[in-house]
């Protein structure tokens, strides 16, 4: 379905991207471990005892876990720098993939080749998702050779990150469907950007709100952040492995891997998408 | 008959681009569309390429239907767009690789021979580097390179200096002498007249015009001042010269074939300040689009 060709012009086009990405994932996550060597955790959990108790709602963990050297490095998984590399490079191959092409001009002359325009959105598509694998595999790494290089004081298996590294490139796997659909609709990369933007904030205050406002819980269920939880998957090895866990008797929460497929199934539904309204839209000369 | 359409007709709501529009290429013809801006030529061109679902009727190439069937038809066809645009990621060496990898019948030794050897161009420039002239001509290359049954060249000589339009009038004659079909764009008349055999005219989206090169370069115009009175027509002249009178006693004469037969006649006029000239494609052009 695909060509030798495509893949190669995909790779070139986004290689010093990955790059560069990829280095800082790696970089930030090792820093974490790091820096987390120059706190004592027993100071730590003092200082957020004395944090007003709201702020506690808005964190996925308490402040105990939180407190605890595994807590704290896992809390570098949905730091917001780590967050705005998975974003950026979602977001920007995602948009890449329809809008950006028609926006250069350069699909004109991509889909004058005999191949199909189904192929072109899968071959960017399988690239991106494999960057973003590739990303949270980096932060991994950042984290493993972290604690093989710093001495820290208590000994942490670094599998127990694997959960959270997970659920990162999950949430890029969804963003970058739903980029990828945007942009299969639209002419122009800025517009597709702006759209995903906007959603990604409004998402990002449904959650708070959500967490914050009693009565509003529901609203979760519509923010795609809700099933980013990576701190929450660290140390709590059966939810991290699990679909669905029993917080209580008869209620049942989703598990990391429901999270993660969540978050993977609505972006290959994304794609789907992309696939089917690009196949079928008139291209527009070049702008 | 290699390209053909039946009414083919694309409207974006009340605007319609291209209104039933029947026209057909037959293998080994290069088939120029002329018209200005506006007029559905790429429009025209889009549509054969499969770009736009068309509102009605159809178009084929080789019998394949254009928009159902277009990777199929890819197979056949080499497309250089009006403003091509290449990767600017890239570089020279790369693109080349990428349009004939992407394709079987894409040769490499061929499209660096035509970019380097024939338009001079530096093959490990970066595209982002290079100037409009220079990527239209690596897009020539690599749109040449190709050896596909139908070459579709959306004014291609634009940005282009007047060597290398020559060189581009060259290759699409090398083209039809390997008996390839070449459909060619352009705003530039002689171009048009001197690589094409048969010029298609279009105006806001509809033919207007069909002519081929052979029969426009037999016709002729005699201008001249009447210096007396001006006898009766031959009768074996009618319906082939056309005789019209203007002011001051000026005398056009357009004959559409052979010019020896009417010489003789014209010898015999009361006629003073004779002018023959070839209509040529222009004349035609400006009878379609004048002040536009």
């Amino acid at each position: 379905m695909t060509n030798v060709a495509l893949w190669k012009k995909s790779l070139i086009e986004c290689r010093w991207l990955l790059l560069a990405c990829v280095v800082f994932m790696f970089g930030v996550h090792w820093l974490r471990v790091w820096i987390s060597s120059f706190f004592s955790m027993r100071d730590l959990e003092t200082m957020l005892s004395l944090l007003p108790a709201p702020i506690e709602q808005l964190l996925p963990v308490s402040y105990t876990q939180m407190a605890t050297t595994a807590g704290q490095i896992a809390a570098e998984y949905d730091d917001p720098v780590v967050l705005l590399l998975m974003t950026v490079w979602a977001i920007s191959r995602g948009s890449d993939t329809v809008s950006g092409e028609l926006n250069r001009g350069t699909m004109e002359m991509v889909l004058a080749q005999p191949v199909t325009r189904t192929s072109v959105v899968a071959t960017q598509g399988i690239v991106t998702l494999s960057g973003a694998a590739v990303l949270a595999l980096a932060a991994w790494l950042g984290t493993c050779t972290g604690l093989a290089t710093v001495t820290l004081e208590t000994k942490i298996d670094p599998r127990v990150f694997l959960p959270a590294a997970l659920n990162l490139f999950a949430l890029g796997a969804f963003l970058a469907g739903l980029s990828t659909m945007v942009s299969a609709g639209t002419n122009y990369r800025a517009r597709t950007i702006g759209i995903v933007g906007g959603f990604y904030a409004v998402s990002m205050v449904v959650k708070i709100v959500s967490r914050m406002a009693p009565g509003w819980e529901w609203l979760a269920y519509t923010s795609f952040f809700t099933p980013f939880e990576p701190q929450l998957l660290v140390g709590d090895t059966a939810r991290a492995w699990a679909m669905r866990v029993e917080t209580a008797p008869g209620v049942f929460e989703l598990g990391g891997m429901g999270y993660d497929s969540v978050l993977v199934g609505l972006g290959l539904i994304c794609y789907l998408i992309a696939g089917m309204v690009f196949v079928r839209r008139d291209l527009p000369a070049p702008l | 008959m290699y390209v053909e359409t039946h009414s083919l007709t694309k409207r974006y709501g009340s605007f319609t681009a291209l209104a039933d529009f029947s026209f057909h290429v037959n293998r080994g013809e290069v088939v120029g569309l002329l018209g200005p801006n506006g007029a559905g030529k790429t429009t025209l061109l889009r549509m054969l390429l499969g770009y736009l679902r068309p509102t009605s009727g159809s178009a084929s190439i080789d019998g394949l239907d254009c928009y159902r069937q277009s990777l199929a038809v890819h197979r056949r066809v080499s497309y250089l767009p009006g403003e091509a645009r290449l990767f600017r990621t890239m570089r020279c060496r790369e693109v080349i690789d990428f349009f004939t990898r992407v394709r079987r019948d894409g040769s490499r030794r061929r499209a660096e021979a035509l970019a380097a050897e024939r338009f001079g161009l530096d093959l490990s420039r970066p595209v982002a580097a290079m100037s409009t002239g220079m990527r239209q001509k690596l897009a020539l290359a690599v749109t040449l390179a190709v050896d596909t049954a139908l070459v579709i060249l959306d004014e291609p000589t634009s940005n282009l200096d007047p060597t290398v339009r020559a060189d581009v009038g060259a290759l699409v004659a090398e083209a039809r002498a390997a008996g390839r079909t070449v459909i060619f764009s352009s705003h530039v008349i002689s171009e048009v007249e001197q690589v094409c055999d048969r010029v298609l005219i279009l105006r806001a989206g509809t033919l207007v015009h069909t002519q081929t090169i052979a029969e426009l370069r037999r016709k002729h115009r005699i201008r001249a001042q009447l210096t007396g009175d001006f006898p009766p027509m031959p009768d074996s002249f009618n319906g082939h010269v056309a005789v019209s009178h203007g002011h001051n006693g000026h005398l056009t004469i357009e004959t559409p074939g052979e010019l020896s037969g009417l010489l003789g006649w014209l010898a015999t006029l009361p006629l003073a300040e004779v002018q023959i000239e070839s209509v040529g494609l222009q004349a035609l052009y400006d009878q379609y689009h004048s002040g536009e």
